[in-house]
């Protein structure tokens, strides 16, 4: 009998649980909430700069990212959030979920950093912490630190007030080599997800909606196959993969001409022989082939497949080809952006001391930056004037590419950006307005 | 301007990236509230995805079923500097930021 009251009495309480959660929240209680949410992000600076400086401390390059992961991850866990590590294959990658049930909301931000790119932090002259070793000069150091301070202050709100939901958040492992987020929907982490926000460092906060304008891209290498000979004594009896690199970038270059003008294409030769003496036996060359929509980009990928092709038959070498990046053109969701968009309008811009004001304009001084942006706004010193909602480009002429895109190809998706740099510094291969909304450009 | 490039590193790791990323938190933090209470919010997210995002262009992915990620990238450059990066990995329980690890003065506009 004590047994069946206990049990009808914890039935009677998870049904009351059951109402209250369905019902609702008030307008008054949201509002309750957010301003619980502002304090409770306040409170946790400590913390806050403590990953943001830990994982610049890491510099390590796209799909190389153990200690970053191995730390992200361990203080995840250690908030109560279940790891699955190594998704698509990547050692690096991983899943963290909290939560249950609907709906389920990823949250996601790069985590790799840019090679040759070492540098002291807050030090307006080139003085590298390693030289020439990687370095975080595109800031992705700093927007897993937004993700996890949001989620843990998001997280005490659910579990308090009993509410239905799932938070998965993840990095983006390789960013710089568009490596991974094309995989993460091809293997389905994203298949229940309904809606995604992505964060990524800028000079200003803001979102938009639409065609950012960026282009989308292949990452593809070419590798040649010859037979190697002494260079002096039989050269004719060698076959050069080097040639055939060398001719196959000799006539994309002329191909450029009949290219549309928003096209990028540019590339690095990965294997070019071992020494001078040896006729190179093996060669490689990796292109980045870039568009502003999948036909176009399809159109140059084929195009150069048929190039490598040519130069192997005239060389007497065999290519192979092999897809080792790629991104759509970004399209992100309005219904979001304009949501989110209130909310930043509530919060604003940080409060600048004198002394970050005077490192910037020293880095500004530094680097010739130019005195106004694409928009025509006043580049001096960090920004103090909130930046709008940015809508769809009305005109591009082609830029950099993020495979944020994919996901948002997928499943509703906005990109956030926090003014964490310096403005008049192009991020990327592109300077800030080619690519308006869509922020991160590898 | 260069970018993708070492100046671009300059305030990563000093109180204007710290500032950055608190304004940054309390936006998403407030938004995950909203997709958490409001499901017409996600309700027309979806109707803009299907309807007008999606309206003319389908997804097609360039990665086929097979293609493996490209893991072996920048690993031997790592492998190259990381005994050398592992000297400066931050420390928090000593220095209280990074800044202070390296000793450095914020900001320092000149060489000496």
């Amino acid at each position: 009998m004590k047994t069946f009251c206990f049990r009808f009495i914890a039935l009677i309480f998870l049904a009351i649980n059951f109402l209250i959660a369905a019902k609702p929240a008030s307008t008054k209680e949201i509002k309750k909430w957010k301003a619980e949410v502002l304090a409770g992000v306040q409170n946790n600076s400590k913390l806050t700069q403590e990953i943001v400086d830990m994982m610049f401390s890491f510099s390590e390059l796209g799909f190389q990212e153990v200690e970053g992961s191995k730390y992200l991850t361990g203080i995840l866990e250690k908030n109560g959030f279940k790891i699955e590590h190594g998704i698509s294959g990547v050692p690096t990658a991983w899943l963290a979920k909290w939560g249950s049930g609907k709906p389920v909301i990823a949250l996601g931000s790069d985590v790799d950093c840019i090679p040759k790119a070492s540098q002291k932090p807050g030090v307006a002259y080139k003085d590298p912490i390693v030289e020439g070793a990687p370095g975080h000069g595109e800031g992705h150091n700093s927007g897993q630190a937004v993700i996890i301070i949001a989620a843990l202050e998001i997280k005490k709100i659910m579990q308090r007030e009993n509410l239905s939901g799932t938070l998965v958040l993840w990095p983006g492992v390789a960013e710089e080599l568009v490596g991974t987020k094309a995989w993460y929907i091809r293997d389905g982490y994203f298949k229940n997800v309904d809606a995604c926000i992505f964060t990524h460092v800028g000079n200003n906060l803001g979102t938009s909606w639409g065609d950012g304008g960026g282009n989308g891209l292949v990452s593809v290498e070419f590798s040649f196959d010859g037979s190697a000979a002494h260079s002096a004594g039989a050269p004719w009896r060698g076959k050069s993969a080097l040639d055939a690199v060398e001719l196959m970038n000799i006539s994309w270059n002329y191909k450029r001409e009949h290219l549309k003008p928003t096209q990028r294409s540019h590339y690095v030769i990965t294997d070019g022989g071992d020494q001078p003496n040896v006729v190179p036996s093996k060669a490689s060359v990796w292109y980045y082939l870039r568009e502003r929509n999948y036909e176009d980009i399809k159109s140059m990928y084929d195009e150069a497949i048929k190039y490598s092709e040519a130069t192997a038959t005239i060389t007497g070498t065999t290519v192979k080809h092999r897809l080792l990046g790629t991104a759509w053109p970004g399209h992100f969701n309005k219904p979001m952006a304009v949501a989110m968009t209130k909310n930043i309008e509530e919060v604003g811009l940080p409060t600048w001391s004198d002394d970050d004001q005077l490192l910037a304009r020293a880095s500004q001084k530094l680097v010739s930056a130019p005195k106004t942006d694409q928009l025509g706004r006043k580049i001096d010193g960090l920004e103090t004037k909130l930046d709008t909602l940015y809508g769809p480009v009305q005109f591009s002429w082609g830029g950099g590419s993020d495979d944020i895109a994919d996901i948002g190809w997928n499943l509703p998706t906005i990109v956030l950006r926090f003014p964490s740099n310096i403005p008049g510094f192009a991020r990327s291969s592109l300077v800030k307005c080619d690519c308006n909304g869509n922020p991160d450009c590898a | 301007m260069p970018g993708h490039h070492w100046s671009n590193a300059i305030a990563m790791a000093t109180p204007i990236a710290h500032k950055g990323v608190t304004v940054g938190a309390k936006a998403l933090a407030m938004t995950l509230i909203d997709l958490f209470t409001d499901q017409k919010l996600l309700d027309d997210s979806w109707d803009y995805f299907k309807n007008v995002q999606s309206k003319d262009v389908k997804y097609t992915s360039f990665v086929d079923a097979k293609t493996p990620p490209a893991i072996h990238l920048n690993s031997k450059i790592m492998e190259k500097f990381k005994p050398e990066l592992k000297k400066y990995y931050y420390d928090p329980s000593k220095y209280n930021t990074y800044l202070d690890q390296l000793g450095i003065k914020y900001p320092t506009l000149e060489k000496k």
